[in-house]
């Protein structure tokens, strides 16, 4: 995978930049901007079924990215639902969960401290949830065994875990938790995992997986919701409005909702961010995941080593027997991880400072107000690596913690 | 832009900061946190004839928010009631010295907002 960042503009635009924020948000190669533009300039109009030239190609091109990106998961176009993103896909899974029966009175719902926000709240929002969270280990691992809340013994609802940490870069087996908990609904967030590593729905257990395009080199305003066919059409629609529909009546009782997977999108969808991110698909595939899980592997392994060599760090991620991805979260010791953000920033270097929306990883596991996190993509290489150390060995220095 | 924050007055202050004991006795305080940060600020005065005659505070953050505070209370010792309430935030950003991003000012002001705060 030589040169890579030539196909991204931001680096011709921002020369010297050091860009290891991809947890956050992922850079955007050609193919992507230019998709978007393309279709703004040549072929922009609404879908569903318009009868002119312009709206059917639209359409096609819309329902061909819900194809790539199927096929990209191993899923069935009608498992795809296009939504707004990771959030949004929680989001709405879990106020459409609540509406559907497939939740018992006062649920058990089972997450972990590892999770991001977005894979938390929604789903302490459901009425009387009763919310259990999943240890960490000392080697950032999910434990199997509940440590917090009433009836240890009691199968939970629903069971909602990560596959991988935007913190600390541990990659989890979902199948290990989802066969624990046959008879709950399991979700995934797969958020940060499907950029790096290659999914296969079938093969992870995920009752419903969500991930979002602006992490996969994508547009921004753009996710998906995959779900299995049987459960999608079980579910009361995500969003209700246009586009979802059979028919309309004054008497709510008389209305009928679309087959999947319209009936979960509602109103104009983001039809040129999809484009955009089947574009982004198309070019993870040309390079392929075997490259890209291999060069993200190797600067794994060469960042943890060098990380662990320097003294006054304190870092956050699994021992080199463990999977994880090339996400490190660490803290200088002494040092306020805004301080060296703000270093490293100075330096061209951009990472990003505070709790990465894991107040509960920080507080109760980390016991750290917040870290600084240093996270890889397809366009990073050793040369990022090594700058990255050296400047952080240039911060220590200043701040003569040394 | 390479603008240097951390020059040698801010670092000389965030290392030995200035006023951090907590006071005996005080007739004003107040306890402020800067979320987006994790900064924190518990802060003490002591006004007497309507002056400023002694201040603590304790400042938990980056260096920033601890240097900030620590020059502006060895700014605000011996000045009067009525200056502290006429003082605006560029009055301490000028002593700081330093071109702040909207995400550091909050930082910087942290000792200022516990003063205002504590004189309410």
């Amino acid at each position: 995978m030589k040169n890579i960042k030539k196909d991204f503009p931001i680096f011709k635009n921002n020369p010297g930049l050091v860009y290891l924020d991809n947890a956050a948000s992922a850079q955007k190669p050609v193919p992507v901007i230019e998709a978007v533009t393309d279709f703004y300039g040549k072929y922009n109009a609404n879908i569903h079924r318009g009868i002119h030239k312009l709206s059917e190609l639209a359409t096609t091109k819309y329902e061909d990215a819900r194809q790539i990106v199927a096929d990209f998961i191993n899923a069935e176009p009608e498992e795809i639902i296009f939504t707004a993103g990771t959030t949004d896909s929680l989001n709405s899974l879990a106020i459409a969960l609540e509406y559907s029966g497939l939740l018992r009175d006062n649920p058990t719902i089972i997450t972990t401290k590892l999770e991001h926000h977005s894979n938390i709240l929604p789903w302490t929002r459901i009425r009387n949830a009763q919310m259990k969270f999943l240890d960490i280990t000392n080697h950032y691992q999910i434990a199997l065994t509940e440590t917090e809340g009433k009836n240890p013994g009691k199968q939970p609802d629903l069971i909602s875990i990560t596959h991988m940490s935007n913190v600390t870069g541990t990659i989890t087996e979902p199948l290990t938790f989802f066969k624990k908990f046959p008879n709950a609904v399991k979700v995934l967030d797969a958020a940060q995992s499907v950029p790096h590593i290659k999914i296969d729905v079938k093969k992870l257990g995920a009752d419903f997986i969500a991930f979002s395009g602006h992490k996969l080199y994508g547009p921004t305003g753009i996710g998906v919701l995959y779900g299995k066919k049987d459960l999608l059409a079980k579910l009361p629609p995500l969003k209700l409005g246009g586009g979802m529909i059979r028919e309309v009546h004054t008497d709510p009782s008389k209305n009928q909702w679309a087959g999947i997977p319209e009936k979960h999108e509602a109103g104009t969808p983001q039809i040129a961010q999809a484009i955009g991110l089947a574009e982004a698909v198309k070019y993870i595939q040309r390079i392929g995941f075997k490259d890209i899980e291999k060069q993200e592997h190797d600067l794994q392994k060469y960042m943890f080593e060098k990380l662990k060599e320097i003294d006054e760090i304190e870092l956050y991620h699994p021992e080199l027997g463990f999977r994880a991805g090339a996400v490190f979260s660490f803290n200088i010791k002494g040092i306020h991880a805004h301080d060296t953000a703000q270093l490293l920033s100075d330096k061209q270097i951009a990472v990003r400072a505070g709790h990465h929306c894991t107040q509960i990883l920080h507080r109760d596991v980390l016991k750290r107000q917040g870290s600084v996190r240093a996270s890889f993509g397809l366009y990073n290489t050793r040369e990022d690596a090594d700058q990255l150390i050296k400047s952080v060995k240039d911060v220590i220095y200043k701040f003569n913690v040394k | 832009m390479n603008n240097n924050i951390y020059q040698e007055n801010i670092l000389f202050h965030y290392k030995n900061p200035k006023n951090t004991e907590k006071l005996d006795e005080h007739t004003h305080a107040s306890k402020i946190a800067n979320y987006t940060c994790g900064d924190e600020i518990e802060l003490e005065l002591k006004i007497e004839d309507g002056i400023v005659t002694e201040i603590g505070h304790q400042t938990n953050g980056c260096a920033i928010s601890i240097a900030g505070a620590s020059i502006l209370s060895e700014y605000i010792k011996g000045k009067t009631l009525k200056e502290i309430q006429k003082m605006g935030k560029e009055e301490l950003l000028d002593l700081l010295g330093i071109e702040l991003s909207p995400s550091r000012l909050k930082c910087a002001l942290l000792g200022f907002e516990a003063l205002k705060e504590a004189i309410k």
